[in-house]
């Protein structure tokens, strides 16, 4: 007993830091280390600037339209006979600065600085001259961290523009991304441009994301397409953030069985995702 | 030399003479706000700071820094304690919306596991005296232990999903170079103002 008490008498106050550390952790991990990126974002704020005109800025702008215009005229196409079509995007973005990048390498996201003070909200999409760039995912009072489609192991629902075939897009830490197709034979070839597809939860359907490089119809299990993202990920200066709320899962259209499409969690997504092409 | 010497003699004996409750919570706050600053610098890439869009790994800097004047345990705690907390810069924590296919990052590896292992390495190096103190030790000790956490964050990226090896082996030379030979080049601004701070504070509990 003496010698526990002499031990303890030792060691105590080590024994009291560490548990103030561990608490200290504890409560960046709570709370998605918000002090420091709020700290961060305030300490950032002098040196963000003003917004660039720049002139590829402007180039970019005007391929990311007519990639747009060539989307809505495929929508409008295919959905005239739908009456309660709507946009899902407000027109009304939010133009916010990039103040950093990922804090480690192998994680694809940037820091903005607007938070939460500006109306951004997570799951908010962010845009930039080009096209998609990623989704917030966290949101302090004066900073948003927004995972870039880029991210390595993301996944992204798309469709490709002219064709209207579904698939997948992931990451592989790039600007390039692999485009995984449902289905065995898909209409693609190289210069089509990619859209967020209408079987995205994460993303509004119809977002400009990139155009397709190459294919490999030969690889298996799906045929991939190499995609490159037209928005310039590892230059981001300046991005436009749109809050979004996706639809609620009772919204989605049902597949077969008249269950919720997107509710099923057991991880057969090719099926799935089958399921919902051509609805 | 001789003037850094002096400083540190003063510094030493002006701590010498504070109450020990001022000098454990002075040296608590240095230690917390030290790494709270490498915290906050990750995700700053400034010219000259960034190679190939990658920065120093500043929390593996300090876990050196920390590592090197301790005993194994502690070096591998404080790995995992930085670890844990660069985790919350970087990973969310909100349960991910759809299905399972569907996702911006489905996996995510800790970064504890890595840094813990670096930070144990290091203080053995330091206690087997394979180490001398001097700065080319140092550039050496941060640049292979960079490359081994870069490594083992690899690894568990293709233990999480085999399938990714492709994608994940060409980033992870780069990465590991990029980040080996900046945290290196880096690791002395840390790491010599610690080293004088808690060295002072060494020497003052020795002498009470």
């Amino acid at each position: 007993m003496l010698s526990l008490r002499r031990w303890w008498l030792k060691n105590w106050l080590r024994i009291v830091l560490i548990g103030v550390s561990a608490g200290a952790v504890w409560g960046l991990r709570q709370t998605q280390g918000d002090v420091l990126t709020e700290i961060y974002g305030w300490v950032a704020r002098p040196l963000q600037g003003d917004a660039p005109n720049q002139s590829w800025e402007r180039d970019a702008r005007v391929l990311e339209l007519q990639q747009r215009l060539a989307e809505l005229e495929n929508q409008n196409r295919s959905l005239r006979s739908l009456i309660d079509y709507q946009s899902e995007l407000d027109d009304k973005g939010i133009a916010a600065p990039t103040i950093g990048r990922s804090a480690n390498g192998w994680w694809q996201q940037v820091v903005l600085g607007r938070g939460s003070n500006d109306g951004v909200v997570e799951g908010a999409i962010v845009m930039a001259p080009g096209g998609v760039v990623g989704r917030v995912e966290a949101v302090t009072a004066n900073t948003s961290r927004v995972l870039l489609l880029s991210n390595l192991s993301s996944r992204v629902g798309v469709t490709v523009g002219r064709s209207r075939f579904m698939g997948y897009l992931r990451g592989q830490n790039g600007n390039v991304a692999v485009m995984e197709f449902f289905e065995k034979l898909p209409d693609v070839r190289a210069g089509d441009t990619v859209f967020t597809s209408n079987y995205s939860q994460l993303f509004p359907a119809g977002l400009p994301v990139g155009v397709v490089e190459s294919v490999d119809t030969k690889s298996g299990p799906a045929p991939e397409a190499k995609v490159r993202i037209t928005a310039p990920l590892s230059t981001l200066e300046w991005t436009i953030i749109y809050p979004y709320t996706p639809e609620s899962l009772d919204n989605l259209p049902l597949t077969d069985d008249n269950e919720p499409a997107l509710n099923n969690q057991a991880g057969d997504g090719e099926s799935e995702g089958t399921g919902n092409v051509g609805q | 030399m001789n003037t850094i010497v002096e400083l540190q003699r003063r510094w030493e004996a002006a701590i010498y003479q504070w109450p020990v409750w001022q000098r454990v919570l002075f040296n608590a706050v240095i230690t917390g706000l030290s790494a709270a600053l490498c915290l906050m610098l990750l995700p700053v890439r400034l010219p000259g700071m960034s190679l190939l869009g990658i920065g120093p790994n500043w929390a593996l800097i300090w876990v050196a820094a920390w590592s090197i004047c301790r005993v194994p345990w502690l070096g591998a705690l404080a790995g995992c304690f930085m670890g844990l907390a660069q985790d919350a810069l970087v990973t969310s924590s909100a349960s991910p919306i759809g299905n399972m296919e569907e996702a911006l990052a489905t996996i995510a590896p800790s970064h504890a596991v890595g840094l813990g292992v670096a930070g144990f390495l290091i203080s053995q190096f330091q206690r087997r005296r394979i180490i001398e103190d001097d700065v080319v030790a140092l550039f050496l000790l941060i640049f292979a232990a960079a490359i081994l956490t870069e490594t083992i964050t690899a690894g568990l990226y293709l233990i999480q999903d085999g399938t990714l090896g492709s994608v994940i082996w060409p980033h992870h030379q780069r990465l590991a170079l990029c980040s080996a030979i900046l945290s290196s080049l880096w690791g002395p601004a840390v790491y010599f103002p610690l080293k004088l701070w808690w060295q002072a504070i060494a020497n003052v509990e020795k002498n009470t």
